[in-house]
């Protein structure tokens, strides 16, 4: 089924099967006489500034104070799945297969493509610890991170419900997501935790007694008990 | 020069451009012919060129287009045309950045996620040392950095 | 090779750098009789006209594509299917968890 505005991308109408079509340029149609933003897929896009983010971040804290952290992750969660929803159908319009055939990495991949035009920021997967049941996501220019700078604790609780609702949706069971490493932290790059939620409790709880990414990789590679 | 000129239209907007700020145009005059000459000639020998590149791969190590029972010459195929002809864009229009944007990082994704960086690695070197047989000394030394920053970026 | 010294090699050939203007200014946009060639200041003024700087160039005249673009229809297929045994899908990540 095609979204309202999936005919108001010309350049995907001439070329649909031109794949790379991510850059800027590409992926967003300007439609001048509508004032509308449509992207490759169809979706409506707005622009919007670093304000946008502080002012959503800011005027939550206003409201709730500290539960503004499980505010957004809620957010970010239904987000995710929603967005798995819009995935399933552009995925498949996009490459004829469906993403239950598709190579995952590649699907994954594909998924994160529009992210990262949208200005998100770029992410690697690490599956390494896969058969432990826990992976891990590398992301980079976190867009929430960078727009608040070092502020000494982790920001990425949108990202964070952003994944754990698409991943929950995708491989149909319930999982949660952590932040353990955030460029607002003064690190390089944000880390995130995706697994089942015990273990996402349990890393939550380490991060709680002061535990690092490095410390909390090591005991879940060792198989330390979660509780 | 292709993004040159649009980061120029940008930052000229109601002004006229300095010197500095047109040299990127001098220079892509000085060099357009041989980009021409050498995008009709890459052009002219694309079936040799990805001929030769893939008899390369083979024998460096045939296992990069079959495993097992399955064949990956046709991917590989379609892969290795594709970036040449990318490639040889980027050399007409002088363009390596939007060659990068346009493609090569999006193609990058791809390419990990099929775990092909060394065949990617192995095509486009070869690639450099093949077209030097069809380009003069002078095109082959517009074109090959430009292989090379494809090399780069999809064999890792 | 970096950008910049790519075009310094190209370049290397070059005396004295050349101002935009000058550059340019070689060019006898208005194919109008040139006066003397002493006249010109700029030494080894290639062109007389623009039309003969762009009749320079390799142009074939062609209007339809060289047979070299006819490959086999690519099948956009093959991007996604699994194809080696050991490629993961949804269902094994599924399993994992």
């Amino acid at each position: 089924m095609d979204t309202p505005s999936v005919r108001a991308h010309t350049l995907r109408q001439k070329y649909p099967q031109k794949h790379n079509h991510y850059n800027f340029a590409d992926f967003f149609q300007f439609n001048e006489s509508e004032g509308t933003i449509a992207d490759w897929n169809g979706s409506r896009n707005i622009l919007t500034s670093e304000d946008f983010i502080i002012g959503l971040l800011e005027g939550l804290e206003e409201e709730v104070g500290a539960a503004s952290a499980a505010v957004m992750y809620s957010i970010g969660v239904e987000w995710g799945k929603q967005d798995s929803l819009f995935f399933d159908q552009w995925f498949e319009r996009e490459y004829k297969v469906s993403p239950q055939q598709a190579n995952l990495m590649f699907l994954l991949e594909t998924w994160w493509w529009p992210f990262t035009a949208q200005g998100w920021g770029r992410w690697e997967i690490d599956m390494a610890d896969r058969q432990q049941g826990f992976m891990f996501i590398n992301l980079f220019d976190s867009a929430v991170a960078r727009t608040l700078g070092d502020v000494g604790k982790p920001v990425c609780y949108l990202y964070a419900g952003l994944y754990a609702g698409f991943f929950t949706e995708m491989v149909r069971k319930q999982l949660s997501c952590i932040e353990i490493q955030c460029y607002s932290m003064g690190e390089t790059y944000c880390k995130f935790l995706l697994g089942a939620k015990e273990r996402i409790d349990a890393a939550a709880f380490w991060l709680n007694e002061g535990a690092t990414a490095i410390d909390i990789e090591k005991r879940l590679r060792s198989g330390e008990p979660l509780s | 020069m292709l993004s040159q000129l649009q980061t120029l239209v940008r930052e000229v907007d109601g002004r006229y451009a300095t010197d500095t700020e047109l040299l990127f145009l001098q220079n892509y005059l000085q060099t357009a012919r041989l980009r021409f000459s050498a995008y009709q000639k890459i052009q002219k020998a694309e079936k040799d060129i990805i001929r030769q590149v893939k008899q390369k791969l083979k024998a460096t190590n045939p296992k990069l287009l079959r495993r097992g029972k399955v064949d990956f010459s046709a991917k590989w195929q379609r892969d290795a045309v594709s970036g040449l002809r990318f490639c040889a864009h980027a050399l007409l229009v002088a363009d390596e950045e939007g060659l990068e944007e346009n493609f090569l990082l999006w193609f990058q994704s791809v390419m990990r996620s099929f775990k092909a960086q060394k065949s990617c690695d192995i095509t486009y070197k070869a690639m450099q040392d093949i077209v030097r047989q069809y380009l003069t000394p002078q095109e082959a030394e517009l074109f090959c950095p430009i292989l090379a920053q494809a090399r780069l970026l999809l064999g890792q | 090779m970096s950008e910049p010294a790519r075009l310094h090699a190209l370049n290397h050939q070059k005396q004295d750098p050349l101002s935009v203007s000058d550059f340019f200014g070689q060019f006898n946009w208005y194919g109008s009789p040139l006066l003397s060639p002493e006249s010109l200041d700029i030494a080894g003024t290639p062109y007389e006209t623009v039309g003969q700087f762009f009749s320079t160039f390799p142009w074939q005249q062609s209007t339809t594509v060289l047979s070299s673009d006819d490959w086999e229809a690519f099948s956009n297929d093959e991007v996604t299917n699994p194809i080696e045994d050991d490629t993961l899908t949804l269902e094994d990540l599924s399993a994992l968890f």
